[in-house]
């Protein structure tokens, strides 16, 4: 698999967009929660590399360098709820290791959607019902007809699997910047 | 496991529940793998969920005004700074500043200019053999004593739908553009349709239709947009296929020297010949039949159309191409031999966007950090190693 190592400019800034912008808005969304933050946080990103275009050299993924960016401004929106986003200086610092193939970003998604395949049909409703829906245990137990206690069971082998799925390198996408 | 930690953090994700900075702090510092965990099952679960949609090209529209805005703000910004400082460095900054920071992102469907103005040599054929070749200015091309061809250095070629021919039955008065490597060109032909002629290609057109159809003939690759009209299909001919249009948006590339055969429809629909089964198959938007002129067969899906008409637009789009088929696409536009010091580098995929105003050595820099191959420029010769 091929990095795509490509100078922004005015000819490919709308493919990029079009290429990336999707998946970058799933992962904020992911984060943040909502809708219109999250739209405008993969706004802000592309702006901010379109601005910068010049001066980041054709030599990073930048695909990397977006999903950074976004994820970045999706924890600290998360973090500290900030209606007013500031972009993160440390992106100009942290040295993006090429060796990470964010290309791969899909194969990831994919490990993780198979993770959830896996996982029997019970355990991936407690799964979505407390992870996207924010249900309570006591709530999803009442609603499935079973005791909090397999809730719980079923969370903690959705979690402890996951890991099994994800190997070392994967810890890149899913690390925490502080 | 911390169960109650978990459904704190779920609950905090969804909104359900608030947390104190102190709350979200400790969670940030300390669990930070199951935090990522539960995002990351979001994120798949949420991919699924068709209430949450993202519409790529409303985005992309709201995008291009935010940045169309700044540019504005950052003029004003500018005029507002100047206009503090005594005018003969006023304007010496304003004009060092106008540069690319004052661009603004190409919509793909606004008809772009050409990039590189040099290099647009193109020939024309007339009907009695005469060849033109064709400048940047505005000429008037008289053929057979035939008034209304029009050569403009913006808009190309033009054929004026007043043309008056004196057409004895059947008899159409065709003239020929054709487009060197490394050009482009831009026609219009009498119906109105715009076609745009990349580099390397031919097209074969009368310069009045007559009653029964639309005929016009290609070699090379054009990206059409035809002008409606029911009566009058319009078709081009490519030799082992005909393609026929009803008011459309179409890309076609029919090189010679390429096995596959490409018709990408953008919007309307196309009707696909081929001459030799004479079987049809009818296009619908953003798709793209691929005719293999071996083993003659024809095959349709469902593509990215950006791919395949970036061109007109002055990019390159590759996305996971044979180095092979690459460089033959690039030879087109930058004229040069390619030596392969293994045969196995044909293979190579390579996945990029490249911007014609790139010059030939830093088109193969970027190829050769992307395939990971060695590439050596000297004069108009590329050699591809390891």
């Amino acid at each position: 698999m091929t990095l795509i190592k490509q100078k922004v400019n005015k000819y490919n800034f709308e493919y990029f967009f079009k290429e990336y912008s999707e998946e970058l808005f799933y992962h904020s969304m992911a984060i943040v929660n909502c809708n219109d933050v999250a739209k405008d946080i993969v706004h802000d990103s592309f702006i901010y590399v379109w601005n910068k275009r010049e001066e980041l050299d054709a030599s990073y993924s930048l695909k990397a360098y977006l999903y950074r960016l976004v994820r970045n401004n999706s924890l600290n929106y998360l973090r500290h709820k900030l209606v007013e986003r500031k972009y993160s200086s440390q992106i100009d610092d942290l040295a993006i290791d090429l060796n990470n193939n964010i290309d791969d970003k899909e194969v990831i998604i994919n490990k993780v959607q198979a993770a959830l395949e896996q996982l029997p049909p019970r355990s991936k409703e407690v799964i979505e019902k407390c992870f996207i829906g924010g249900m309570k245990y006591k709530e999803v137990a009442e609603e499935l007809g079973i005791s909090v206690n397999t809730v719980k069971t079923h969370i903690s082998s959705g979690l402890k699997f996951l890991r099994t799925r994800i190997t070392k390198e994967m810890l890149f996408f899913f690390a925490i910047f502080k | 496991m911390d169960y109650n930690k978990v459904e704190d953090i779920s609950q905090f994700l969804n909104d359900k529940r608030k947390l104190s900075q102190s709350e979200i702090d400790e969670i940030f510092n300390n669990d930070e793998e199951l935090v990522s965990d539960i995002i990351a099952y979001r994120e798949v679960l949420m991919r699924d969920k068709h209430e949450i949609t993202y519409d790529i090209k409303e985005e992309y529209s709201r995008l291009h005004s935010r940045i169309a805005r700044q540019k504005r703000f950052r003029i004003l910004k500018q005029l507002s700074v100047a206009a503090s400082i005594l005018l003969v460095f006023a304007s010496s900054f304003l004009v060092w500043n106008m540069n690319k920071k004052q661009e603004k992102p190409v919509i793909s469907k606004v008809e772009a200019k050409k990039t590189v103005e040099s290099k647009s040599k193109a020939t024309l054929t007339l009907a009695d053999g005469r060849k033109v070749q064709l400048v940047d200015n505005k000429v008037q091309i008289s053929d057979k004593n035939v008034k209304g061809i029009v050569n403009d250095s913006i808009k190309g070629l033009q054929y004026d739908k007043s043309i008056k021919v004196d057409i004895k039955s059947d008899q159409l008065i065709y003239n020929t553009l054709k487009v060197p490597v490394g050009g482009e060109y831009s026609l219009t032909l009498a119906d109105g349709t715009r076609v745009i002629l990349n580099s390397d290609s031919e097209i074969k057109y009368p310069i009045a239709f007559g009653k029964k159809n639309r005929k016009v003939f290609l070699k090379g690759e054009a990206y059409f947009a035809v002008t409606h009209n029911k009566k009058k299909p319009f078709i081009v001919d490519v030799n082992e296929a005909e393609i026929e249009v009803l008011g459309t948006e179409f890309n076609i590339s029919a090189y010679e020297d390429e096995k596959e055969m490409y018709t990408t429809l953008v919007n309307g629909s196309v009707r696909f010949t081929t001459t030799e089964s004479n079987e049809s198959q009818i296009l619908t938007p953003n798709h793209q039949i691929e005719y293999n002129k071996e083993t003659k067969t024809s095959t349709m899906k469902e593509v990215d159309v950006y791919e395949f008409i970036a061109w007109k637009d002055g990019s390159f789009v590759f996305k996971s191409l044979k180095l092979e088929k690459i460089l033959r696409q690039l030879r087109r536009w930058y004229d040069f031999k390619v030596v392969y010091h293994d045969e196995e580098l044909k293979d190579y995929r390579f996945r990029g966007v490249i911007s014609r105003d790139m010059n030939l050595t830093e088109v193969m820099k970027m190829i050769e950090e992307s395939a990971g191959v060695k590439i050596v420029v000297k004069e108009k010769e590329v050699s591809i190693y390891k």
